[in-house]
């Protein structure tokens, strides 16, 4: 795991940074100081130079003045023994060398570097300010002076003092030039000063430099060293190696840094680890939910088994459990149906058979408060409390309860045998949620067989009531060949009856007299009105019992024809018939509410009674909320109220009316319209005519 | 005048239809079988009625509903499906008019029906409808 040492990395950087300014500097301050000390040394030459020959002037001025030779001489004389003056020549006005020694070395005027003509400032003794001109050329190797020698001029002789103008002006007292001086100054020193001091600058810059480097790579160790590994450090935590810390010992900011660096890394280890068993504990939930899902109700138990296993192993304990409420709803019937132990401790198995929940009521009453029992070191509990536990040599415990919706259904629970364990959070969560599973689960499971047991109760009813059916349309078969049997059977004699009646009383009428006629008669009309009596048992018996076909019936047309077939009877009584309100469609057997109406309209006609002026039959309508309502009201004789049960039963007819009529008829309209699921019933007082009400719904 | 086959089990109910035919003068002779496979007999002439002359071919059937044995929609339902045979119109006699057999009876065929004790007036009117009806293919025939 290297790390990219970079081209153009701290190292470079601190290194061009340090040494790149310190080399410009030095080379800077070194080129200066040749340079400056290269112009001082030749002022001071040219002031040398300069001095000499004032002092010299000063010293011949007299000589010059009379033009002396041998003065002049030895006015040089001591100036031979600088070594540095190659020439002196002292001329006078004409130009006339009066002294001299030495020569000029450099003759070749071609080597002339400069030129100048300067003035030398000279304060003399009479305070006359007057500037001396002198030149100056400068070749490669000397400095050739040019001085005017200028002076006052003196008396040649005493006549010529005049004692009484001592003071002087400037006017009398005007310099002039005497004579010249020409001086070569040998550079040969100058130069070897000069070289000196360049050679002194280069051996300080190169010592200057040589400084800079050695500081910049203890720079470089001090600083970027430590970064660097920071640097690789960094690197290494970044691939999730939290294992190495950086080894910085210096105690200043980087050492600081590292420390921090330390701290933060030995930080991002522990969340790290946090942050991984936390997916570890999910990876395991997600896992135990998934194999729920798809679970069968009927594996649920193994399901439950191997998910205690997968927990029990996760979390590091020895043993682990459910333990599930009977269906007794009695709070200490809880008994353990599920549980998983490690190899080591197959022995403590047994354990749990023994864990009486009675023993345990301050355990069971938290748990059923929906809190958690945790019990890192059960040697720590008080003694009382922790007597029954420990008598299972348990050393650790943690036990959750197990909740559907508001009730308490039973509590999970994992066990340490061989060493205490601090239960964390995670391992709480872990454990409600593994408890959720569960007990979705055994709620599927419950739910699933509540639903087998409800759907073969049903099965059962259906079977039950296919057989019903069966047996009902059997005998509801049966019935209706027995009645059809019945009808024609009981019958046949009638028509016998009849037949010969008839016979009797056309073909014979001659041999009976009115009594005997009468008598036949009444043979007839009775056997009539047997038949018409089994007719209507018969219906009575049908209706219900064979179903009509439905249809759309418009009600007013029904009563319309009911009427005309009526008509007949209607008209023998003066009756007359109206239709109130907007008569409806009714989907239903056409025939049976046909029977009905007719049957109300044909009572009510023969209910009037013989001595009604306007006998009217009002058949009307009304809506109801879900109900047809219709009536047929007369203004007949009306039917006194203690009958108005009566009527409706068979055979019950009312003594006092000779009338037609077999009495099955109303017991025939009640069973249609009972049929229908409606209601029938009378309005009626005696003398006061008759409201029959039925309903039909809608 | 036709030929009626009369079908009914009853001996009380033969004398009655027999004299209501009789005093009217509505067939030439009225034969009587006594049940359903005697009726087949009849008109197949076979056993005891295997002279097919003394045994003519009925120009109209008056058939009981209930009869023993074969009743009167199997003797009805065997007639109208024999080609030869089932041109020949059957009036079904029944007790009830409200019977549910009228359209169990239309639906196989029957011609008519007429409620016991047969009454002239109905009874002929029934008759000469389907008289007029067959008649004119019956005359046409022979």
């Amino acid at each position: 795991m290297k790390s990219e040492k970079p081209k153009f990395g701290l190292a470079t950087k601190f290194t061009l940074l340090v040494t790149i300014p310190i080399i410009i500097v030095s080379l800077t301050l070194s080129q200066n100081y040749i340079r400056s000390s290269t112009k001082l040394i030749k002022a001071a030459m040219i002031e040398r130079g300069k001095s000499i020959a004032k002092g010299l002037s000063v010293a011949i001025e007299y000589g010059l003045t009379i033009e002396n030779k041998d003065m002049l001489r030895e006015s040089l004389a001591s100036y031979r023994e600088d070594k540095d003056i190659l020439y002196i020549n002292i001329l006078n006005t004409k130009g006339i060398s009066l002294a001299s020694y030495g020569q000029r070395r450099d003759t070749d005027a071609a080597n002339i570097q400069k030129s100048t003509t300067d003035t030398v400032s000279e304060n003399d003794l009479f305070g006359d300010n007057k500037d001396k001109e002198y030149i100056l050329t400068e070749t490669s190797a000397e400095y050739d002076f040019v001085f005017d020698v200028m002076a006052v001029r003196k008396a040649k002789a005493i006549e010529d003092i005049d004692f009484l103008n001592i003071n002087p002006d400037t006017k009398s007292k005007r310099k002039e030039k005497i004579g010249t001086i020409q001086m070569g100054l040998s550079k040969v020193d100058m130069i070897n000063s000069v070289h000196r001091a360049r050679s002194n600058a280069i051996l300080l810059t190169i010592a200057f430099i040589a400084a800079g480097i050695a500081s910049t790579i203890l720079l470089v160790r001090l600083m970027v060293n430590p970064i660097r590994r920071l640097a690789l450090a960094s690197e290494i935590v970044s691939r999730g190696d939290f294992d190495h810390p950086v080894k910085v010992k210096s105690k200043d900011e980087i050492g600081n840094l590292a420390g921090s660096f330390n701290k933060m890394v030995g930080d991002l280890k522990k969340s790290n680890e946090t942050i991984q068993y936390r997916l570890e504990i999910e990876k395991l939930v997600n896992s135990i939910s998934t194999s729920f899902i798809a679970l069968e109700p009927a594996e649920v138990d193994n399901g439950i088994n191997s998910a205690l296993k997968d927990l029990g192993e996760f979390v590091g304990v020895d043993r682990s459990y459910v333990f599930i409420m009977d269906n007794s709803k009695n709070v200490y019937k809880i008994s353990n149906i599920y549980k998983w132990c490690n190899k080591e401790s197959e022995a403590y198995i047994e354990n749990l058979e023994e864990f009486k929940v009675e023993n345990h009521p301050n355990v069971i009453e938290k748990l059923r408060q929906f809190e958690n029992v945790c019990i890192p070191r059960i040697s720590d509990l008080p003694l009382e409390m922790g007597k029954a536990l420990r008598s299972y040599g348990i050393k650790s415990i943690v036990m959750v309860p197990l909740i559907y919706g508001e009730s308490f259904v039973g509590f999970l629970g994992l066990d340490s045998i061989h060493k205490d364990k601090d239960w964390t959070q995670e391992d709480i969560a872990i454990l409600k949620m593994v408890g959720d599973i569960f007990v979705n689960a055994l709620e599927r499971k419950k739910a699933h067989q509540a639903l087998q047991h409800q759907l073969e109760v049903e099965e059962q009813m259906t079977r039950e009531l296919e057989n019903k059916t069966r047996e009902l349309s059997r005998s509801n078969e049966e019935l209706n060949s027995f009645a059809y049997t019945v009808s024609h059977d009981l019958k046949a004699p009638v028509v016998s009856l009849q037949g010969f009646s008839s016979l009797l009383l056309e073909g014979y009428k001659d041999s009976f007299d009115d009594t005997g006629r009468l008598y036949v008669e009444r043979i007839m009309k009775n056997s009539e009105r047997m038949g018409t009596l089994i007719d209507d048992l018969l219906e009575l018996s049908r209706i219900g019992r064979i179903k009509g076909q439905e249809q759309l019936v418009d009600i007013s047309e029904l009563v319309s024809d009911i009427a005309s077939d009526f008509s007949p009877q209607l008209d023998s009584k003066g009756a007359k018939l109206t239709i109130t309100g907007e008569m409806p469609k009714v989907r239903c057997d056409r025939t049976r509410i046909s029977q009905v109406f007719a049957n109300l309209i044909g009572n009510a006609n023969k209910f009037m009674g013989d001595d009604n002026d306007n006998p009217t039959i009002e058949v009307g309508y009304e809506s109801q909320n879900g109900n047809h309502l219709f009536f047929v009201k007369d203004n007949g004789i009306g039917i006194d109220k203690e009958h108005h049960a009566k009527i409706f039963q068979i055979f019950q007819r009312l003594n006092d009316v000779e009338v037609e009529g077999t009495g099955v008829g109303l017991a025939i309209v009640k069973k249609i319209v009972e049929n229908f699921g409606g209601k029938i019933w009378v309005d009626s007082e005696k003398g006061k005519g008759t409201t029959m009400y039925f309903t039909v719904p809608k | 005048m036709i030929d009626i086959l009369l079908v009914e089990d009853n001996p009380d109910h033969v004398i009655l239809t027999k004299k209501v035919l009789e005093d009217n003068k509505v067939a030439n002779k009225v034969y009587v079988a006594t049940d359903g496979e005697d009726a087949i007999n009849f008109l197949y002439h076979r056993g005891k009625y295997s002279d097919g002359d003394s045994f003519p071919r009925p120009g109209l059937i008056l058939l009981d509903v209930k009869l023993p044995g074969i009743d009167g929609f199997g003797v009805l339902k065997r007639i109208k499906t024999d080609p030869d045979l089932r041109t020949i119109p059957i009036v079904m006699l029944t007790t009830s008019a409200r019977d549910e057999e009228l359209s169990k009876g239309y639906s196989e065929g029957a011609n008519s029906y007429v409620t016991k004790p047969v009454r002239f007036n109905e009874f002929a009117e029934k008759v000469r409808s389907i008289g007029l009806y067959w008649g004119l293919i019956n005359s046409s025939l022979y």
